[in-house]
């Protein structure tokens, strides 16, 4: 019984810390793809394009909210940005302009096979970073000088030639992207270097988004026209179409979840069956303890109808029973807790790249899981409810017994 | 002697600035002028074959049908198989591309490039250098057998393809190469164009090589670039029924 519990406990700990480090680690990479967690985006007559950033990110700082870091961004949103180089060429789903030193924080976490971020802080200046399956599209490495093409707005071409100053490992759909100075993307635009088309905001942990996305909106509706929070990208657009332009420029705030509408799907989809498993095993646990119980109850009819008759109240065999299921799912689930631990970090070694579509949810291959205290303790209090549940009917059995029948017995 | 100067300064010299801007235009309109049929229709066959640096050659034969008093043309593939049906369709600035298994026309840009080759949509276009360039430079020199004049054109608006062109025009003002820039003077496809037919009395390029600088691979210690062959042949001047330039003849020639 002891087992069952602990091997249950362990199973659905070790599930859920790695559904909260698939959600970690898709979110984390998602920010550096998106601006942030919380992106304003400029929109000058449909165009994306903030004409005096310095000034709404000094007033987004002067605000009292937890905003860890706030920088300018120059993101190419065509979809025809293209790298040429060894007579192979690869289009890049994003090309973002970032100023380096500003963003560093926040884009340490990216994972390099080649190359560094330091390398962009140092010799940033024509430097591009790369993506692994465009390098290797590419056939290029650290120190190549590729040809990156875009079309203005006017629809002309425009080329420059970069070096690669880094080869990030990233293969999900977020690999898609080169980054690279944003005073180099806007010359390659034909804009002057302050400009920019996006601010992103990165918050403190543990924020509620859509709540601070809200109230940057209206704290910047003094000065600025701000959309209203939308919830998906759609949303947006259908706002935007509507926007009455002559009136000038409007910023768009959208949070991480609206940017990752459609994945937030797959990841609903991914928590579903977790709790699918979860309430799996516990109602495996919960007919075993059941069974368990009916058994034990048998075996100790004696022991309860000596018990009866010494005097010991219904009421205290029931509760006798109810406390050792109790405390049997506290020790157990507390094993099962330890036994997670030691599997989440077997877990972190293992590189499951090979996995179809893993570069998603992984870092570099590998899951990245992580206990989350808050629900080990709601788990622990799940597990302990359900045991005592599945208890409850062999303890009412017992605390039934009559003294002399049960004395009777040959148990 | 200082009212010499000031005379020239304010007479001579944007006398003689207007006076070669206008003969810049001059001599492309004269460019223009040997290529474009403006009193007859043209068609022909054009056989465009691209080769990968270092790989494999794909072929695409098309008939192309031009009216250039109108700003119209039809290209219709005949080759690959896979293809074959697909056809554009040009009235005025607009640029349709009709596929025959979607039974469908969706617009696209005379800046796409042709059938994947290094030929863009705008290369089967009548020649306009007179109103979509001007001249920032112009040089004399020797190019093979051709004693050309160079000239740097910049664009004068969006609709074109390349922001900045070079071109060696021959002493009879057919354009002999080009050379295509980007915005920030990146060298994007060279163009060269070494033999001329009469059609008429105008002029259709035999055969075209187009070099694009943007796709080359080192190969053996050598660059070898993508490269388009053109070659026009089976060239008329029989004039064709309005018919033709309509999105009902794609339709009609595909069932």
């Amino acid at each position: 019984m002891a087992v069952a519990i602990v091997i249950g406990f362990t199973m659905i700990s070790f599930i859920h810390s790695a559904a909260f480090g698939v959600m970690e680690t898709v979110k984390i990479k998602a920010a550096r793809y998106f601006s942030g967690h919380i992106s304003l985006t400029g929109y000058v007559w449909e165009k994306s394009l903030i004409e005096d950033p310095e000034t709404l990110i000094s007033t987004l700082k002067n605000m009292d909210l937890p905003l860890r870091t706030i920088v300018p961004r120059t993101i190419y949103y065509k979809s025809d940005a293209s790298l040429f180089f060894g007579g192979e060429s690869i289009r890049q789903r994003r090309l973002v302009g970032i100023d380096f030193e500003a963003e560093k924080d926040e884009l340490s976490g990216l994972s390099f096979i080649d190359g560094s971020l330091e390398n962009m802080l140092i010799n940033g200046e024509n430097g591009i970073l790369i993506s692994k399956p465009a390098a290797d599209m590419l056939g290029a490495r650290v120190g190549d000088d590729i040809t990156l093409f875009i079309t203005l707005s006017s629809g002309q071409y425009n080329t420059k030639t970069l070096y690669v100053e880094g080869i990030f490992n990233e293969t999900s759909l977020f690999g898609y992207v080169a980054y690279m100075r944003q005073a180099d993307l806007n010359d390659l635009l034909l804009w002057e270097p302050y400009l920019a088309t996006d601010i992103a905001i990165y918050a403190e942990d543990g924020e509620n988004l859509e709540a601070l996305s809200r109230k940057i909106s209206m704290l910047l509706a003094d000065d600025y026209r701000v959309l209203p929070t939308m919830l998906s990208k759609s949303e947006l657009y259908e706002e935007l179409s509507m926007v009455d332009w002559t009136k000038g420029s409007v910023l768009a705030p959208l949070t991480l979840n609206a940017h990752l509408d459609q994945l937030n799907d797959i990841l609903d989809a991914f928590l579903i069956v977790t709790w699918f498993v979860l309430i799996l095993f516990i109602l495996i646990v919960m007919v075993g303890i059941l069974n368990t119980y009916r058994v034990l109850v048998y075996e100790r009819t004696k022991e309860i109808g000596t018990l009866r008759a010494l005097g010991m109240s219904r009421m205290s065999v029931r509760l006798m029973f109810l406390y050792e299921a109790l405390l049997l799912s506290i020790i157990s689930s507390l094993a099962g807790f330890s036994l997670s631990l030691i599997l989440v970090e077997v877990i972190k070694i293992i590189d499951i790249s090979a996995l179809p579509g893993a570069g998603l949810f992984t870092e570099n291959g590998f899951l990245k899981p992580y206990l989350n205290l808050k629900m080990a303790c709601v788990n622990m209090a799940l597990m302990a409810g359900s045991v005592v549940l599945a208890a409850f009917e062999p303890a009412n059995k017992a605390a039934r017994i009559m003294p002399a029948e049960a004395l009777r017995t040959g148990k | 002697m200082k009212h010499f100067c000031i005379f020239i300064i304010l007479v001579i010299l944007p006398v003689s600035f207007i006076s070669a801007q206008s003969s810049d235009i001059e001599f492309l309109k004269e460019v223009d002028r040997m290529v474009t049929f403006n009193t007859t229709d043209i068609a022909a066959e054009y056989k465009i074959v691209k080769r990968d640096p270092g790989g494999a050659n794909s072929t695409t034969v098309a008939t192309m049908f031009r009216r250039d008093r109108a700003n119209q043309f039809v290209i219709l593939i005949l080759e690959p198989v896979v293809d074959k049906g697909k056809g554009y369709l040009k009235i005025g600035d607009n640029l349709w591309l009709y596929d025959p298994i979607d039974r469908s026309f969706t617009f696209t840009s005379a800046k796409e490039r042709f059938q994947n080759s290094s030929a863009r949509n705008s290369d089967f276009n009548q020649s306009n250098l007179s109103n979509d360039y001007k001249v920032t430079g112009s040089q004399k020199a020797k190019l093979g057998v051709f004693n050309c004049t160079i000239l740097e054109l910049e664009a004068l608006n969006d609709r074109v393809s390349f922001p900045k062109r070079k071109i060696w025009v021959s002493e009879d003002y057919l354009i002999r190469k080009i050379e295509d820039y980007s915005m920030s003077g990146q060298l994007m496809r060279t163009t060269a164009i070494p033999n001329y037919q009469t059609v008429g009395d105008r002029w259709l390029p035999v055969n075209m090589v187009i070099l694009d600088h943007l796709r080359s691979k080192r190969i053996n210690n050598k660059i070898e670039y993508e490269r388009t062959t053109i070659t026009i042949s089976k060239p008329s001047l029989s004039e064709l029924p309005d018919t033709l330039f309509s999105k009902e003849y794609l339709e009609r020639v595909n069932r």
